[in-house]
This record gives structure tokens, C-alpha cells and sequence, in this order.
């Protein structure tokens, strides 16, 4: 399987890229008022609002550094029992792929509560690189919020 | 004066009478010593001959008597030879006799027990006793009157035993007993044993007992021709009486005399043949003379080594017991070797000398008489001269006299005194022929007398002329030299007013000449001040224009920087482009991945394609990141350049309008030093022509000086003249006024 390589400060993350829309350059958002601080804003995407979440917000509690190489991820998630939505996640250095088959990833055996989005683990010659589930990326209260009446119709 | 003539004819008559006197004794005394000597050597190379003789004379008596006594020898062994043989055969008998044998040098006794000796049977019995008469010897003793022995031989070494003898010991008894050892203590074999042990017969010289013979051995032998013992006949060398009378009769002078002692061995040192004061076998090796040497010994010394006819000297001081005082003794030493005689003739040199001694004082005698009549002929010159003299010098003395008067200036006294002595002598008459003829006589001193008296006359005139005319003579030059001396001092007065002109003149000749080389070097350094100002200045125009051009290239490199900086900022803007073109490319070949992923199998090629493109736009961004990274240094580079720049040309701008300031100085400066230099030229000329007008001055007042000095030193030289006038006429007037004459 095809994955998605990205970096948040120094450390490499890797995300599948079958549920990958489009990978887009870092544009002006448009800030929400009252949003959380990992709710970067939304943008407007071929006719259609897509909110944008800094990945590095959530896991480093900081923003993304404003580079060339920081893009912004378009990818399609289940909303729960509702249909499914596109949603934007920003992340800095997203300019690689890496092929993988399933012997490459290896389970750590760790079960973070506050980090349940972590994965399994690929051992490269640079390093090690982490790989995130999707579905579970985003809080709970944050996908309640992303009903599928504002989202994009498929 | 008048002593002194007569002390000198007095002289030369003592001269006249000592000189051939001094030389006579001078003569007489030189030849008396050397005769003297010449006698003296004379007497005691007579003396040596003398005595020489003398011992020469005992040495050949010494020659005969041995010649003698040797034949006597061989004659008196052929006696007791023939008595030997008619007593019968030798032999040794079966008995034996025991002996007491006595080595003659050691007097160590040996016991032997000795077959007995028999001749014709008959023992010679052991007889030390010499009134009882033994056989053989004492018969040959009674024929030939020599000393006889009968030697038996006591072992094999050949040792000889007296068995019967008419030699006596010390003690006055036979030496029967005592032996002769082969070998002697010394260890050397005895001449006679070894002579005799070969059946020869020996001749000559030995010693028996105590004392020495002329001797012959000769061997008895027995039936078998063995050698069983010896016979011995001798004659005693010292006991020669008619030799030792001859010997003791010679006189040498008063009191020398010929004396023999013996020359090695035992008798070494020891009188054989006395001479007066001295007895038979006297010790002498150790007498010394007056001085503490031993002459005895050295004379041994000498005499030892003297061949025949040979004759040695020995002189030394001896005090005899007769002797006052010591005396010096002359020895003539020779040696009679074959008895060991050495044989001293000495005589007393002050015996000899009574010749010498009656010579000299002859000699003394005669040197004497010459000096006592060489005194006596003296004495009669001296008389002769004395009486002589006096006649010669009375008139001379008189004439004398007169010329003192004379020369005393006293012409009237002279001639009164002449005049006297003419009337005194000759009874009234003037005449002074008539004086001289009564005195003297018509010689030499009547002849000066009269002229003399011509002469006193003569002066008297010529002196009361002159006396005149010096008076007047004195007065004139005293004037002439009052008037020269006043005009001196007035040549004197102005010479000194010229100098004091002069130097003054000189002195500021002097100054003008300093003030002139000062204003030259003064002018010198304005103009040199001013060539350099000038150069300065030239040097500062030349840096001005230096420094515009400076300027002008400074603003030109800074609007090339501000270009280069420009054209930086373009690149930098292509750049920018060229990586979001590169980012684009890279977004897009990673959604064409994706969407190649989609796709499935159908996707592979294209996600090659995406891949391919994606490593392009990786790379381009390396590249472009590379270019800006140097173009961010280029720029600040520039940008610093032409910061430095702008400084640069800031400065530059400021040091020219320096340089301008100071040039404008300079300018005032030069102007000012040109201006100063006429002004120095005309000061200069003016000092130049004072000093010229002081100097031909100066040279006008030297020549003035110079003349003033001339007439002064001329008018001194006048003076002087003056005065020496003055003076020849003073002393000219003085000389006369010593003269009295008759007015």
C-alpha cells in the first residue's frame, strides 16, 4: 500500500493514502470565531467548504510552521453513522511517498487513551516513522460538530 | 814680577840638576830587581840539579851494592850447595819427629807428625838454641858469612818447614818452626814455593821471618830425585853498612841530607836508612807538614810510579825539633824497585839563599850611594844659580820699576827717578850712558834703559796736547745727545698715538667683515626657504589633482556596486520563481501518485512517471536553494562595498580641501620670503662697502705706523751714537787725566 510521508517539527508520520481526495498547497484560511485551536478554519474547495485541522496542533500543541512544503491533506471520513465527509488536515514537509507492504509495519504495543489515533510503526533506514489511523484523528466533540448537512455531498 | 824671573832661572837650574839624578835611580832600581829575580831562578833551578843529583847519586849506589850482594848470593849458594853434598844423600828416614809448625805470616801453629831428614844418615835435629851449633847452616854461616836454611817440605800442597836455620826470631832464638805457606793469606801463591816446587832455583828478593833478603832457594832432592825440602842462603838487603854510611855521609847544604823509607807492604812509610832525627825502622806514614798534610804520603804516591833514573819534586813547610821557626823543605824523591827503597834527598831551600841575599843588598847598597850623590850635585847647582840670577836681575828690576811708574800715568815722578839714578851713580853728569856704563855696563840693559828715558820724554809732550783737546771734545757731544734724545721721545709720543689708530680701525674692519658673512648666509637661507616652499607647494598641486581623481573613480566603483546589487535582486526574484515552480511540480507528481495508487494496476506506469517527476522537482529545489544561498552572501558583499565606498570617497573629499588650505598657506609664505630676499641684497651691499673703506683705512694707518717707527728707531740709533761719542770723549779725557805730566 501507498503512504503518505509528513513531518510535524522533526518527527515523520505516515497516513494511507486510499482515503486521500487531493493533496492541496497551504492557502488563507478563513478563521471561525469560537472554533477550538486545532480548527485551523475552512476554505473553499471546488464549490464546497472544507474545515482544516493542524495535525501538529493536535499532537504538539503548536501550529504549523508557514512553508512551501506545509499542504494541506484532503481526505474523505465516515462521519460516524452519518454520511461521509471531507476534511482538511495541515502538515509540514508533505512532499514523499513511501510503498509499503504489511510485513513493513510493525504494532508497537502501546495503547494511548489520549492519543488512540496512533498506529503501527514503519522501520526505515532514516528512522522510524509513525503511522496514524484516520478515523480516530479527530476529538469526538469535533466530529459531532462536522455534521453532514454542512459538509460536501458526495 | 821680580820674583818670579828669578824663581823661574832658579827652576830650571834645580830641573837641570834633578832630571839626570832621577833617572839614574829610576834606572839603578829597575835593573836591581831584575837581577834579583834572575839570581833567585838561577839558585833554585841550581838547587834542584843539586839535589836531584844527589838522589840520582844514592839510587845508583842502591844499583851497585844490589849487584853485588846478588852475586855474593849466587857464590854463597854454590858453598852451602857444595857442604849439602859432602854432608851426604839426602833422604827421609822410617822415624817420625813431631812439630809444632808456625805459619810466618799468620803465626798460626799446626801440629804435624814428619818423617825425619836425613843427609848421609846423619837427622838434622830440631835446634832453636844458637849457642849449640846446628849441621850445615852454621858450617856455611862460618865459610861465607849470609844467613843459610834447611826447609823440609810439610805436606803435598808444598808448604816449606825451617828444620834448621841461622836466621833469629825477635826473641834471639833460631826460627826453627815457622814455615813458609804455599799459598799466602791473601790467597796468591808464594813466589818462592811455587818457583822451588818446579825443581828451579829462585833468585831475589824475600821476605824471611822479619826482615827482607837478597836470597837464592833451591831445592833439595832425595835418592829418587824427589823434592823433599829446600836450601835456602841470603843476605840481609838493610844490613848493606857500607851502602848506609854513604847514604848518611851526604849533605845537603848545612842541614839536608839523603834518607831512604820502604815503599809497599809492611815496611810502607817506614825508615830503612835514617837520616838525622830520625832512627832505624821509624814510622812516618802519618807526619804531616806545617800545613796538616801528609806529605810523606804523598811523596809515596810519587815515587811509586817513577821509573829508573827518574826524579820527583815535593816542596812543603817542616819544623824540625832542631828547627826555630818552620822552614821550606825541597824533597828530590826517587825510587830503587828492586829492594822497595825510596830514596829522599832533602834540602832547606833558605841554605841556598845566602848568595842571593849578599847580591841584593850590593845591589841596595849601590841604589843608595846614587840617590846621596845625586842629592849632593843638587845642592851645588842651587848655589851657582842663585849667585847667577842676582846678577841678571838687579838692572831688570830697576827698569821695571820706571815702566810701572810710566804705566801709573806718573811721567814727572819717572822722569825725576831716571834723572836720580844717573846723578846718584855717576857723580853730577846727566848723561844716562854714563848711569848704564857704571852699573851694567854697554850690554842689552844699558841699551833699554836709554831707550826707556827717550820715551818718558816723548809722552810727556804728547799727553798735555791730547789732555786739551778731549775737554772740548766732551762738552759737544753732550749737547749733540741732550737734542737727539728730546726729538726721540716726541717720534716715540706719535708712533704710539698711530697704533692706538690703527687698532681701532682694524677692529671694526673686523665687525663689518663678520656682519657681512652673517647677511650673506642670511640671504642664502631666505632663498633656499624659499626654492623649498616653492617645491611644497608644487608637490601639493601635483596631490590635489591625485586626490579629484581619486574621488571621480570612488563614485564610479560605488554606481557599479548599486548595479551589481540590482541585477543580485533580479536573480534572487527568478529564483523565487523557479522554486514555486519546483514546489508546484512536486505537489502535483504526489497527487499523481495517489491517484496512480487509485487506480490500481492500471496506475503502475503513471506512479513511475509521478515518481520520476517528483525526484526532478527534488532536485531543482536543492539547486535553487544552493544559488540563493549565494546570492544572499553576493548582495551583502556588495552592499558592504559600497558602504566602504561612500567613506572612502568622503574622506578623500575632505583631505582635499586639507591639502587645499595648506597650499594657499605655502603660497603666502613664499611670497612673503621672496619680498625679504632684495631687501638683504641692499643691506648687504652697504656693509660690504663699509668694510672696504675701513680697510684702506686700516692699511693707510699701518703705513704710517710703519714710518713713525722708522724715524724713532733711526733717532735712536742717532742717540746711541751720540752717547758712544760722548762717552769715547769722556773716557778719552779720563785716560789722559791720568797722566802727570810737567806743566
Amino acid at each position: 500500500m501507498l503512504m503518505l510521508i509528513f513531518r510535524l517539527g522533526e518527527d515523520r508520520y505516515a497516513l494511507e493514502t486510499s482515503q486521500v481526495v487531493e493533496i492541496v498547497p497551504s492557502l488563507v484560511l478563513r478563521k471561525l470565531p469560537h472554533a477550538p485551536d486545532h480548527l485551523a478554519g475552512v476554505f473553499n474547495y471546488r464549490g464546497s467548504i472544507v474545515p482544516v485541522i493542524d495535525l501538529r496542533r493536535i499532537m504538539q500543541d503548536r501550529p504549523c510552521e508557514s512553508c512551501l512544503s506545509t499542504r494541506i491533506l484532503l481526505v474523505r471520513l465516515a462521519g460516524g453513522e452519518g454520511p461521509s465527509r471531507i476534511v482538511g488536515l495541515r502538515a509540514e514537509r508533505m512532499t514523499e511517498t513511501l510503498k509499503v507492504s504489511d510485513g513493513d509495519l510493525v504494532d508497537p504495543g502501546i495503547a494511548l487513551k489520549e492519543a488512540p489515533y496512533l498506529g503501527k510503526i514503519i522501520n526505515d533506514p532514516q528512522g522510524m516513522i509513525q503511522c496514524i489511523r484516520m478515523e480516530d484523528i479527530l476529538p469526538r466533540s469535533t466530529m459531532d460538530r462536522l455534521s453532514p448537512e454542512t459538509g460536501v455531498r458526495p | 814680577m821680580k820674583l818670579m824671573l828669578r824663581h823661574k832661572i832658579m827652576g830650571m837650574a834645580c830641573i837641570a840638576a834633578l832630571l839626570p839624578t832621577t833617572v839614574m835611580l829610576l834606572l839603578a832600581g829597575i835593573q836591581r830587581s831584575r837581577v834579583s829575580a834572575a839570581v833567585r831562578d838561577d839558585l833554585d833551578s841550581l838547587t834542584q840539579d843539586s839535589i836531584r843529583q844527589l838522589a840520582l847519586d844514592a839510587y845508583h849506589s842502591c844499583e851497585a851494592a844490589n849487584d853485588f850482594i846478588q852475586q855474593e848470593v849466587v857464590s854463597n849458594l854454590k858453598v852451602a850447595e857444595k857442604i849439602v853434598k859432602s854432608a851426604g844423600t839426602p833422604r827421609l828416614s822410617s822415624e817420625k819427629v813431631e812439630w809444632h809448625a808456625v805459619n810466618q805470616y799468620t803465626d798460626s801453629v799446626t801440629a804435624a807428625t814428619l818423617p825425619k831428614l836425613t843427609l848421609g844418615g846423619t837427622w838434622i835435629a830440631p835446634n832453636s838454641n844458637p849457642a849449640i851449633p846446628s849441621p850445615v847452616v852454621d858450617e856455611v854461616r862460618g865459610l861465607v858469612g849470609g844467613a843459610c836454611t834447611i826447609f823440609q817440605k810439610l805436606n803435598e800442597q808444598g808448604d816449606m818447614l825451617r828444620i834448621a836455620t841461622t836466621i833469629r826470631t825477635a826473641a834471639n832464638t833460631r826460627a826453627v818452626g815457622t814455615y813458609i805457606p804455599a799459598y799466602r793469606p791473601d790467597g796468591s801463591p808464594d813466589p818462592v814455593v811455587s818457583v822451588v816446587s818446579r825443581g828451579e832455583t829462585f833468585h831475589g828478593r824475600a821476605y824471611v821471618v822479619n826482615d827482607w833478603y837478597i836470597s837464592a832457594y833451591q831445592p833439595i832432592l832425595d835418592g829418587d830425585k824427589k823434592i823433599v825440602g829446600m836450601l835456602f842462603v841470603g843476605v840481609e838487603q838493610s844490613r848493606v853498612a857500607g851502602l848506609r854510611s854513604a847514604i848518611t855521609s851526604v849533605k845537603v847544604g848545612k842541614t839536608g841530607q839523603v834518607y831512604v823509607i820502604g815503599g809497599q807492604d809492611q815496611s810502607r812509610g817506614r825508615v830503612v836508612v835514617p837520616r838525622e832525627g830520625y832512627h832505624d825502622g821509624d814510622q812516618l806514614w802519618e807526619a804531616r807538614d806545617i800545613e796538616g798534610r801528609l806529605y810523606v804520603q804523598s811523596m809515596v804516591k810519587k815515587a811509586l810510579v817513577l821509573k829508573k833514573d827518574e826524579v820527583a819534586f815535593e816542596r812543603f813547610m817542616q819544623r824540625r825539633e832542631s828547627d826555630a821557626a818552620p822552614r821550606m823543605v825541597t824533597n828530590a824523591i826517587a825510587y830503587f824497585e828492586p829492594w822497595d827503597w825510596i830514596i829522599i834527598a832533602d834540602a832547606y831551600e833558605e841554605e841556598f839563599h845566602g848568595a842571593r841575599d849578599k847580591l841584593e843588598s850590593s845591589l841596595s847598597n849601590l841604589f843608595w850611594w846614587s840617590v846621596a850623590s845625586g842629592l849632593c850635585s843638587m845642592v851645588v847647582a842651587l848655589i851657582v844659580a842663585s849667585f847667577l840670577t842676582g846678577k841678571i836681575t838687579v838692572p831688570i828690576e830697576q827698569i821695571t820699576s820706571v815702566a810701572q811708574q810710566i804705566a801709573r800715568g806718573d811721567l814727572k815722578t819717572a822722569t825725576e827717578s831716571i834723572a836720580e839714578e844717573s846723578s846718584g851713580s855717576d857723580g853730577g853728569s846727566s848723561s844716562h850712558r854714563g848711569v848704564i856704563a857704571a852699573s851694567q855696563g854697554d850690554d842689552e840693559t844699558g841699551q833699554l834703559l836709554g831707550a826707556v828715558q827717550t820715551m818718558t820724554r816723548s809722552l810727556n809732550s804728547l799727553v798735555g796736547q791730547v789732555k786739551q783737546s778731549s775737554i772740548q771734545l766732551v762738552s759737544t757731544s753732550t749737547e749733540i745727545a741732550a737734542a737727539a734724545r728730546q726729538q726721540e721721545v716726541t717720534a716715540n709720543d706719535l708712533g704710539a698715538s698711530t697704533n692706538e689708530v690703527v687698532a681701532a680701525t682694524r677692529e671694526i674692519s673686523a665687525t663689518s667683515q663678520e656682519l657681512l658673512g652673517t647677511m650673506n648666509d642670511v640671504t642664502q637661507m631666505a632663498g633656499s626657504t624659499a626654492s623649498l616652499a616653492g617645491s611644497g607647494r608644487s608637490g601639493l598641486w601635483g596631490m590635489e589633482a591625485n586626490m579629484r581623481q581619486l574621488v571621480d573613480a570612488t563614485r564610479t566603483i560605488s554606481s557599479r556596486l548599486a548595479v551589481i546589487s540590482d541585477k543580485a535582486n533580479n536573480i534572487n526574484s527568478v529564483v523565487t520563481t523557479i522554486t514555486k515552480v519546483a514546489d508546484e511540480t512536486n505537489l502535483l507528481s504526489l497527487n499523481a501518485a495517489i491517484e496512480a495508487e487509485k487506480a490500481g494496476e492500471y496506475g503502475l506506469g503513471f506512479s513511475v512517471v509521478a515518481r520520476e517527476i517528483r525526484r526532478l522537482a527534488d532536485q531543482t529545489a536543492v539547486a535553487t536553494l544552493d544559488i540563493e544561498q549565494m546570492m544572499k552572501e553576493m548582495r551583502s558583499a556588495v552592499s558592504a562595498g559600497v558602504m566602504e565606498m561612500d567613506r572612502f570617497g568622503e574622506e578623500v573629499r575632505r583631505n582635499v580641501a586639507d591639502v587645499g588650505k595648506i597650499s594657499e598657506q605655502l603660497e603666502t609664505i613664499i611670497s612673503q620670503v621672496q619680498a625679504l630676499t632684495p631687501r638683504f641684497e641692499s643691506v648687504n651691499h652697504g656693509m660690504r662697502v663699509q668694510a672696504q673703506g675701513a680697510e684702506q683705512i686700516s692699511k693707510a694707518m699701518v703705513g704710517l705706523s710703519d714710518s713713525t717707527r722708522q724715524t724713532a728707531d733711526s733717532l735712536k740709533e742717532f742717540n746711541r751714537a751720540a752717547e758712544h761719542l760722548n762717552e769715547a770723549a769722556r773716557g778719552l779725557r779720563n785716560e789722559v787725566s791720568r797722566f802727570n805730566v810737567n806743566d
